[in-house]
């Protein structure tokens, strides 16, 4: 069954179609609300509610658009509301702290993917504002292109292109330089 | 080797914390199921929450402002706690007291008794979750503790804050003083917050003893400014709305200050609410101009607000400052007074649950358009769902003459629903609707204020005097910018939201906006020729030249890359590569001799040309920092020029004049401009405005330009800057990123 399909059931009142969508979602969701929550509790009630207000709303839906994308947007703004206040007089973090981990595990082999790789990334990440931690969640993780990220950040592209642009070069640079001496 | 997407990557690392196994359907399912049958089910941390929220308005509404209240007395401040009169001996509880009944846990943890008032902070533990009510339309405990005193007098509540969740809370409430000569008061708690009359023990009471304070107890000294310091006025030019702010008391911390001001009413009419800008908003900053960072002061007394006084706190951390201190609040957020419709509903005979009325009924209030989209009938009350034409705080509805227990509502902007719950009866038949809704203003026009302790002289400036004379535009000034002069002329090339509200894209217009033309499909890397005549910039068919006259484009097949930069002269253009380098390329204006200058994996950004075009200049992100480096186009050879002093470490937008002789760039923060010699010789900071981050520069000839983005809300406005003579003007009708600049 597809997202079309468990919509349309949706629509007609039927759980099942709620069912059919949680289970295709509820991780890469809840994964994503808790890189941008840092609170996992907190990341799996924005997945409850989210897909609560998807249910009650569900015949607004529009069928011609890509359930995805819709619902991702949705969890991401939550986690965002959720954090909102937290930025304000904290210290933010390095972003090329978090940049400089991505590389290093994405240069990694799958098969000795260590633990502390994993550890650094959620450590780097975690330290920086939750704007800019929405933002790579949605570009690296949503995978998200940055029209669609502005669109659901309510930012001009070119904030978007901002706040990525540094992450994509010193990763483009750190990878071409692992690329090159194999 | 397997290369892992940064998917796969995050993925892994969130999977540490969210494992494959989670399943959030069983809860999800409960909820839907229990939504379908009962519109009325609230989780019970909402139902809680409104409880307290609820509580704490009830209370602040009966109380007297703080800080008013504390004038002209003796003040103290006692963290945790706020200020306090010292003009009589504090006293405190004797010993923390503790009381037990079938499994909950009531603690009288402090007390603080002062001349004028009495603090006291109880906890309750062990409250079972079955203790509340799953609904809204189930009274639960609302009464709050109260004190009573030996000859059986019981103490007024002035206010209250703190509340929680089951299974425990903590909270702290403020009572009228008790006399001086009484040192006992029982604590009386009829019933545990929130919970269900009832379900758990009631009726608690403990017996205080009160104490002197002890001699470590941490007061610390409130210096009253002898009148509220004005911090200037400002009207609103919309509505003609103005407020004043003022600093009213400074708390002097081991570790630093707290500054206590409101902003105080003059013209707002009756029953508008106004809130002081967040911390975003305010920065202060010390003799030197420099930024001090600020929070949140720890009991912030804007928590109230009455008709005419908004109060605003916040601290700073130490004492050793270059005297003043400035204090500048950049805006004020306005909360119109609600206006409001009413209109007649019929719900016809026996009205059933589930029931729609699309009604699809329009007003006009203010300027704001509003539908009444339908009305929805719940097993306990009405869903109102509401459309506005424009984007506005708040829209609700109601039935006149039926409060009703309860209800909610929320919406984005655009669309709202509200709903109202009843116990009992629900009202039906002819009904009278209310419509209102809430429309937001931000007044943008700072409020600024100096302030230093007595006895301390004035430090002199950290940074050099050069650099601090040399700033052109600051938080005191930037508001006050007036738009370019009407002769002023030149063209601006803008990457924007177009007219129809959807699309971004570049234009080239005049200075004034007017005259605009869309530049193809040119993105957010968009570069004017030196002569006007033509921008470049990627589309997917290459490296793209639109020729702004003829309107002819010439297409590069196979040319891919961004931060295009021309030649003086415009016959060549250097650009990054799009490739998985970051190497500079060259290419003449004709799409002749494709060359690659540089080849060593560091990120790069283009500079700009020397004015003969001989030596072209990046900045490189290297081991050094943002080094500026210069490259010999005909040997190209090249060399490290300098590295640029606390450049921005993601991109310092770095700029050489025209002329050759600067090289422009925006610091680690984002938010100031330094102007540098291109021999390294001199160094100037010709903005700082810590509440915009600068997103493009350019020059043209010897004036700069900049996007600036709003910290807050990320808007964009284009100022134009004269370095030498400070010249400044805004470019009223520009919102974007501006790409170029054309003055004659």
């Amino acid at each position: 069954m597809d997202d079309l399909e468990g919509i349309r059931l949706l629509k007609g009142g039927d759980i099942a179609g709620l069912e059919i969508l949680v289970r295709r979602y509820q991780i890469k969701a809840a994964r994503a609300a808790f890189l941008i929550t840092r609170d996992v509790p907190l990341a799996e009630d924005i997945v409850q509610e989210t897909f609560l207000r998807l249910y009650t709303r569900a015949r607004h839906f529009d069928e011609s658009r890509p359930f995805e994308p819709y619902l991702m947007r949705a969890v991401v703004n939550a986690a965002l509301n959720a954090v909102k206040r937290e930025d304000k007089g904290v210290q933010f973090g390095d972003p090329q702290e978090f940049e400089s981990s991505m590389a290093k595990a994405a240069s990694a082999e799958i098969e000795s993917y260590a633990e502390s790789i994993k550890s650094e990334i959620l450590t780097a990440l975690f330290k920086l504002p939750a704007r800019q931690r929405a933002a790579i969640v949605q570009r690296y993780y949503l995978q998200m292109n940055e029209k669609e990220m502005a669109s659901a950040l309510g930012a001009a592209p070119g904030t978007i292109k901002w706040l990525l642009s540094s992450a994509r070069a010193r990763l483009r640079t750190l990878l071409g330089a692992e690329r090159s001496s194999k | 080797m397997k290369s892992k997407s940064y998917f796969d990557v995050l993925d892994a690392a969130a999977q540490r914390r969210v494992p494959d196994q989670v399943d959030l359907f069983p809860r999800i399912a409960a909820q839907a199921r229990r939504a379908q049958s009962s519109k009325t089910f609230r989780p019970r941390k909402l139902a809680l929450a409104v409880l307290f929220v609820l509580l704490a308005f009830a209370i602040l509404v009966v109380s007297v402002p703080a800080l008013a209240q504390a004038m002209g007395r003796w003040l103290g401040f006692i963290p945790g706690i706020g200020i306090i009169d010292t003009s009589a001996p504090l006293r405190v509880l004797a010993e923390p007291l503790t009381l037990t009944r079938d499994g909950v846990t009531l603690t009288v943890e402090e007390a603080l008794l002062s001349a004028d008032q009495t603090t006291i902070t109880y906890s309750v533990a062990g409250v079972p979750s079955s203790a509340y009510p799953r609904g809204e339309i189930v009274v639960s405990c609302l009464t709050l503790a109260y004190l009573q005193l030996p000859d059986g007098t019981t103490l007024e509540i002035s206010r209250g804050s703190g509340g929680g969740f089951a299974p425990s809370y903590r909270v702290q409430l403020t009572y009228a003083a008790v006399p001086a000569e009484v040192n006992e008061a029982t604590f009386i708690l009829p019933c545990l917050d929130g919970t269900l009359p009832g379900s758990q023990p009631e009726n608690w009471r403990l017996p205080l003893q009160f104490i002197p304070a002890p001699p470590a107890l941490t007061v610390m000294p409130v210096i009253e400014l002898p009148t509220a310091t004005a911090m200037g006025g400002t009207a609103s030019a919309s509505s003609a709305l103005e407020l004043l702010s003022s600093l009213d008391q400074v708390i002097e911390l081991d570790n630093g200050y707290i500054f206590a001001g409101a902003f105080h009413t003059v013209t707002l009419p009756n029953g508008t609410t106004a809130y002081a800008s967040d911390q975003s908003g305010l920065t202060v900053s010390d003799a030197t101009g420099a930024e001090i960072t600020t929070q949140s002061a720890p009991e912030p007394e804007s928590a109230f607000s009455s008709t005419d006084n908004f109060p605003w706190a916040f601290q700073v951390e130490g004492k050793q400052f270059a005297w003043p201190l400035t204090i500048t609040l950049e805006s004020a957020r306005i909360y119109l007074p609600a206006q409001e419709a009413k209109f007649e509903f019929d719900t016809g005979p026996d009205p059933q649950e589930g029931q729609e009325w699309v009604l699809n009924k329009d007003f006009e209030l203010g300027d704001v358009q509003v539908r009444v989209v339908s009305i929805q009938r719940s097993a306990d009350g009405y869903q109102f769902n509401l459309h506005t034409d424009q984007q506005i705080a708040g829209a609700g509805a109601w039935i006149e003459g039926f409060p009703g227990v309860g209800g909610g509502g929320g919406g984005d902007g655009h669309d709202f629903s509200s709903s109202s719950i009843y116990a009992g009866e629900l009202p039906e038949g002819k009904l009278t609707i209310g419509v209102s809704i809430l429309q937001v203003e931000i007044i943008q026009r700072p409020w600024s204020v100096s302030w230093q302790p007595e006895g301390v002289q004035n430090n002199e400036p950290q940074i050099t005097a050069t650099v601090d004379a040399s700033l052109c535009v600051s938080s005191a000034n930037i508001a006050q910018l007036q738009p370019a002069p009407a002769t002023m002329s030149g063209k601006v090339l803008l990457y924007h939201l177009l007219d129809d509200g959807q699309t971004w894209g570049v234009t080239m217009s005049n200075l004034d906006g007017s005259q605009q033309q869309t530049i193809g499909n040119a993105g957010g890397w968009a570069s004017l020729s030196p002569d006007g005549s033509a921008v470049a910039y990627p589309d997917i068919d290459g490296l793209t030249i639109l020729h702004l006259a003829s309107g002819a484009a010439d297409h590069f097949a196979g040319v891919n890359g961004y931060n295009i930069s021309w030649s003086p002269d415009g016959s060549r253009l250097a650009f990054i590569g799009a490739g998985a380098d970051w190497e500079i390329y060259l290419i003449g204006a004709d799409g002749t001799g494709l060359q690659q200058l540089t080849n060593d994996g560091y990120p790069k950004a283009i500079a700009g040309w020397s004015p003969d075009g001989q030596e072209l200049y990046f900045t490189a992100d290297d081991a050094e920092g943002q080094t500026l480096w210069a490259i010999e186009l005909a040997s190209q050879r090249a060399r490290a020029l300098f590295v640029l002093d606390n450049a921005s470490l993601k991109a310092p937008f770095a700029k050489i004049s025209p002329d050759g002789s600067w090289i422009a760039y925006r610091d680690i923060n984002v938010s100031s401009l330094y102007l540098v010699k291109i021999d390294n010789t001199e160094q100037r900071i010709v903005l700082r405005e810590p509440d915009t981050a600068i997103a493009t520069i350019e020059w043209s000839g010897d004036w700069l330009s900049l996007s600036l983005a709003d910290a807050r809300s990320e808007a964009r406005s284009v100022l134009l800057l004269q370095p030498q003579t400070c010249e400044a003007f805004l470019l009223p009708n520009m919102h974007g990123d501006l790409q170029g600049l054309k003055l004659p």
